[in-house]
Order: C-alpha cells, then sequence, then structure tokens
C-alpha cells in the first residue's frame, strides 16, 4: 500500500491525472475491441485479393505491391514517404531509399525501401551467346532502381502495418481460397515487368546458388541447326536448358550470390530445367520499423 | 520459351522520348504537376512493361487496319500522321488522318477498346466522364486538333479489339474544354520558364496508382479508414444472414405459385382460395436518383 500511495504522489508533483482501474479497463476493452475488428478488416482485406496479387516465392506466398496497395485501400491506410537518399558504392554502383511513414488507427510506423544498382535484377548486358558481356554500371537505369525502391518501401510499410508479411499458404487458402497452385511464381529479373507464370507440371524443386553457368554449342546432325545448350552448376548438380533466358537469371544469381529456386524435370540426358527465378532477399537490409 | 523471346523482344522496343512540348494526346490528364514533371524530368519517368508495350502495338496495328477498312469502304482519306504545331502554347499533335465526307476533311482517331469499353461509350461524354483516365484524354486530344485545324468537328472510330466491330463518336468542337487545356498548357509554360514544380494534388487512385512520376511526386496518400459499429447493427445482419435461406425458398415457391396460377381466375386448393387477373402497368420512365450502393463481406469469426 505505501508504494502505491507513493506513486501517487509523484504523479500529482508532475501534474499528471491519475490512471484509475476503470479507465484501464476501459481502455483494455477499447483496445481489444480495435484488435477484434481489425482482425475481422485483415480477413476481409485478405479475401479481397485474388491469385493475381500474390506471388510464390521461396516456397511461401508473396503479396506484390498492388495486392498491397488494394489491400491498403480497403484499409485506409495513409502514408506519406520522404524524398529518396542516394548512396553512391563501389564500382560507380548506387543505392536509393525511400523511408515512409504509414498509419492506421492511430499508429504509425516508419518503414524503408532500398534497392541497389548491383542487384541482378538490374544488371545490363550486349551481345549473345559467348560474346554477351555485362554492361558497366553506368549503363543501369537509374530510374528502375529508384522506383524499385519506391515500391519496395510501399509494400515493406503496408504489409508491416497490417502484419501480413508473414502469411501462410493456410492463411490464404482459409481466407482467400486462394492455394499454391494458382500462383504465378515470378522470375525475380522480370519482377515488377512481368508476371510470368512457370509451369510447374510432374517437376522437381530444388534452392540453392547457382556455382557456375556454362554454354555449348554444335549442331544437330539431322536438321544441320546450330544448337546452344547451357549448364547450370547449382546444388550439387547440373541443369540442361536451351534458354537463353534461363542461363541469363541463372547468370545474374550467380553474380548477385542469391539463391535461386530452379524447377526441373529428369530428362534423358538429365535434369532438364522447366525454370528458374532468383529468391528475393528476406528483407532489405536496412528494414526498420519504429513504433510511435 | 517462344513467348519468352517476344516478350524480350518487345521490352527493347520500350523506349522513351524527350518531351519539349505539350503533347495534344496528354493535355487531357487534369494534374500540371505531371505534365510539368514530363517536360522537366522525363527521363525519370517509369517505362511501361511489355505488355501494356503489346497494346500499344496492337493499338498501332489496329489504326493501320481502319485505314485499310476506311480505303475500302470508299473514303479517301488525307493529311495522314499531319503534325500540328500550336507555337503560342507549345502545344503538338498529329492527328491520325482526316476523312473526306461529302468534300468535308474530318479529322479523326483511331482508338481501340475492350468489349466492355465498347459496350459504354456512345456519345462523347461518355468519353469525358470515362472511367479510366486514358479515355478521358481523348476528347481533349481530337478537340486541339479540331483548334488547331479550324475545323468544327471530329470523329472518333472505336475498334473493338474482341470482335472487330466499329463504332463512331462524333464530337463538336467544344470551347470550354480548349480553354481548360489550353490554360493548362499556360500553366505548365509558366512553371517551365519559372523553374517551379507544382503542388502535389490529393491523391488520387485513378491519376497517381499508376503514374509513371509517383516515385518522384510522392504523392501523400490520406486514406479513409473503417469505421467501428457497435450498435446491434451486426446482429441485425447476423438475423439476415440466418433467414437468408428461407427467404430464398420463399422467393422460390412464391414464383413456382406465381406460375401455377397464372390465368386460372379462381381455384380452390386445400385451405386456400386463390383468385386472380391481368393488370397492365402504364408505362413509365424511372426518375433519376442516387442510392446508397453496400457491400457486405463477412469477415468470419464472431
Amino acid at each position: 500500500m505505501e508504494n502505491e500511495v507513493k506513486v501517487l504522489e509523484v504523479q500529482e508533483e508532475t501534474g499528471l491525472t491519475t490512471i484509475t482501474d476503470d479507465t484501464l479497463i476501459s481502455l483494455a476493452e477499447q483496445a481489444e475491441k480495435r484488435i477484434d475488428a481489425m482482425n475481422k478488416i485483415k480477413r476481409v482485406a485478405i479475401k479481397l485479393t485474388n491469385k493475381h496479387d500474390w506471388t510464390d516465392q521461396g516456397g511461401k506466398p508473396y503479396l506484390q505491391v498492388s495486392g498491397a496497395e488494394k489491400i491498403a485501400r480497403m484499409f485506409g491506410i495513409s502514408w506519406r514517404i520522404s524524398e529518396p537518399l542516394k548512396e553512391i558504392i563501389e564500382g560507380g554502383h548506387f543505392s536509393y531509399t525511400y523511408k515512409g511513414y504509414f498509419s492506421l488507427a492511430g499508429a504509425t510506423i516508419e518503414a524503408i525501401g532500398t534497392r541497389s544498382s548491383k542487384d541482378g535484377f538490374f544488371k545490363k548486358y550486349t551481345g549473345k551467346g559467348a560474346d554477351r558481356t555485362e554492361l558497366p554500371s553506368s549503363e543501369i537505369d537509374a530510374g528502375d532502381v529508384k522506383k524499385s525502391a519506391y515500391t519496395n518501401c510501399i509494400g515493406n510499410g503496408i504489409t508491416r502495418l497490417l502484419g501480413i508479411r508473414n502469411l501462410t499458404y493456410e492463411d490464404l487458402q482459409e481466407f482467400a481460397q486462394i492455394s499454391k497452385d494458382n500462383l504465378a511464381r515470378v522470375d525475380y529479373k522480370k519482377s515488377g515487368k512481368a508476371d510470368a507464370p512457370i509451369t510447374e507440371v510432374g517437376t522437381d524443386k530444388v534452392v540453392g546458388i547457382v556455382t557456375d553457368v556454362k554454354m555449348k554449342t554444335g549442331t544437330n546432325t539431322k536438321t544441320k541447326k546450330q544448337w546452344t545448350q547451357y549448364i547450370i552448376y547449382a546444388c550439387d548438380y547440373e541443369f540442361h536448358t536451351f534458354s537463353e533466358s534461363n542461363a541469363k537469371i541463372a547468370k545474374a544469381a550467380k553474380e548477385a550470390a542469391m539463391k535461386v529456386e530452379i524447377v526441373y524435370k529428369e530428362g534423358q540426358f538429365g535434369k532438364d530445367l522447366e525454370g528458374i527465378s532468383i529468391l528475393e532477399p528476406e528483407g532489405p537490409p536496412a528494414e526498420q520499423e519504429v513504433q510511435s | 520459351m517462344i513467348v519468352e523471346k517476344i516478350m524480350e523482344a518487345k521490352r527493347r522496343n520500350i523506349k522513351q522520348y524527350p518531351v519539349h512540348t505539350n503533347r495534344a494526346s496528354e493535355l487531357g490528364h487534369p494534374c500540371t504537376r505531371y505534365h510539368v514533371l514530363n517536360r522537366t524530368r522525363w527521363e525519370e519517368k517509369t517505362l511501361h512493361d511489355e505488355r501494356l508495350q503489346l497494346i500499344f502495338e496492337l493499338g498501332n496495328m489496329i489504326e493501320e487496319v481502319t485505314v485499310r477498312d476506311l480505303k475500302e469502304a470508299g473514303f479517301a482519306i488525307v493529311e495522314q500522321q499531319r503534325p500540328f504545331v500550336w507555337r503560342e502554347y507549345n502545344i503538338t499533335g498529329t492527328v491520325d488522318g482526316k476523312i473526306l465526307i461529302d468534300g468535308e476533311a474530318v479529322p479523326f482517331e483511331v482508338k481501340s477498346c475492350s468489349q466492355f469499353v465498347f459496350d459504354k461509350i456512345n456519345t462523347i461524354d461518355d468519353l469525358k466522364n470515362g472511367k479510366y483516365l486514358y479515355m478521358r484524354k481523348y476528347p481533349t486530344q481530337l478537340n486541339l486538333y479540331l483548334l488547331m485545324d479550324n475545323k468544327p468537328r471530329g470523329v472518333f472510330l472505336f475498334k473493338n479489339k474482341q470482335t472487330g466491330a466499329y463504332k463512331e463518336i462524333w464530337m463538336d468542337l467544344d470551347y470550354v474544354l480548349g480553354e481548360e487545356a489550353i490554360k493548362r498548357a499556360e500553366a505548365v509554360e509558366l512553371c517551365i520558364k519559372s523553374g517551379v514544380l507544382p503542388a502535389c494534388p490529393e491523391f488520387d487512385e485513378q491519376m497517381c496508382g499508376d503514374c509513371g512520376y509517383r516515385h518522384i511526386c510522392l504523392p501523400e496518400v490520406i486514406g479513409k479508414e473503417f469505421e467501428v459499429d457497435e450498435s446491434d447493427l451486426a446482429e441485425l445482419l447476423l438475423e439476415m444472414e440466418a433467414l437468408k435461406p428461407q427467404a430464398s425458398r420463399y422467393d422460390e415457391i412464391d414464383d413456382e405459385v406465381k406460375e401455377r396460377v397464372k390465368g386460372r381466375d379462381k381455384i380452390v386448393c386445400g385451405p386456400f382460395v386463390i383468385t386472380g387477373k391481368w393488370v397492365d402497368k402504364k408505362e413509365s420512365v424511372m426518375k433519376a436518383s442516387r442510392y446508397w450502393l453496400k457491400k457486405i463481406i463477412k469477415a468470419g469469426g464472431a
């Protein structure tokens, strides 16, 4: 009891009003109701998304920025984004960082979106086949990097504010009747530009780092036509493909030391690569969240 | 593999060119800040993707097909792709062509559209009040050609991309719309000369959502939050939901009864006596009004 009296005295000295038990209960009830309401709204919001708003990345559902904005509209999330910060890094590379403030129901969080020209996603090449070489960083479209950092910031802010960053396929199935099979897997190199689905029928899948990409050429003895085959080394396997774009993705992943997901079929001559996608990192390096 | 290669090729076709003038096709865009950015920071604009590129290229092909169809129908087409310049306001544009009708050279614009849009548009007002921003820009574009060419009217030829059908929408020279576009061009020129970037407008999903300068403009988004209703509304909705199967069954039976007694004056069945007659309804036109369109989605849980 003595302790309680002392606390009250201190509060009176500072001019603060004492919080009574009734007020606390009322506050708790209000908070509970608000949380309950928010959970309901969240379920509805996810219900409003469709399979095009999600992609499968590394076996997890990933809400695309277009989907995040759709949900944000439903929730009535407000945000403002500050001018970006451009940083010059080694090799003439650069990065853009946007900081945004996202608000809902009186709470505001700060989220950051960062993208670097070093990402394989932005690299540019010239030539074809064996003559194919990477262009210097000065040829990278700064606008692409900047825009990507901006959308990254919006996506981070909305999904963090709503706590929907780590949804499972069970959640999607329950709230929106969307299953993993419904989702397109986005080739990370092209994400933000195209949602090209990669077929996955009767295939196996591995996730790992590309250690090498080699090219082999030859002539078909029957048709006399020239062919170019690419061999992608990853996860202690060799994957064969005739697709130059798949080889490009593998090379970009190797250079950026990023994980890839490879979908393949056991073919007559080994593992035939059916699709490859670079897995997006778990989150941007400088990502942070501040509750206020 | 084939499609991938095509898409790669299309990606290479996507380019952004310098913008030195106020383009007639853009002046219907209501945001002055957009126009100023388009002139001063055009190289930072987010480029469209290859899917949109495919649509643009299809639009160009459709224009060629339409001109061919017009010629095949016996129309003379003149001044195809004629460029216009209005130096006073730094406005430029290129009209698709002019079609000779009864000795009059009528400026025309060919536009391709989806089945949905095709069905919705019938008058110039449908374009002015169109759902999509790109559609609302069309009248300003053609109207500027009419003003620059001193023509009293022009025509849009819409081609349905799904069925190939055509629809013509005529437009009379609209001075109010012209004045609006000229004022916008003047404002843009003034901003550029004085080095001023107009203030960011209030975020509008239609206008700002897909804007190529969004990452530079940085519009503040003010969301409309949910209102938590603690009255007995939820109970009413739950009751309504519980009654729904019965209401549906009631409607089913009612429809069947109506069908079975139709045209029969007097019927006795079990404890019921049923009489009936034909009633003629007078034709009436519904008065314009507004109503609140509600959509109820159950979140699940209690």
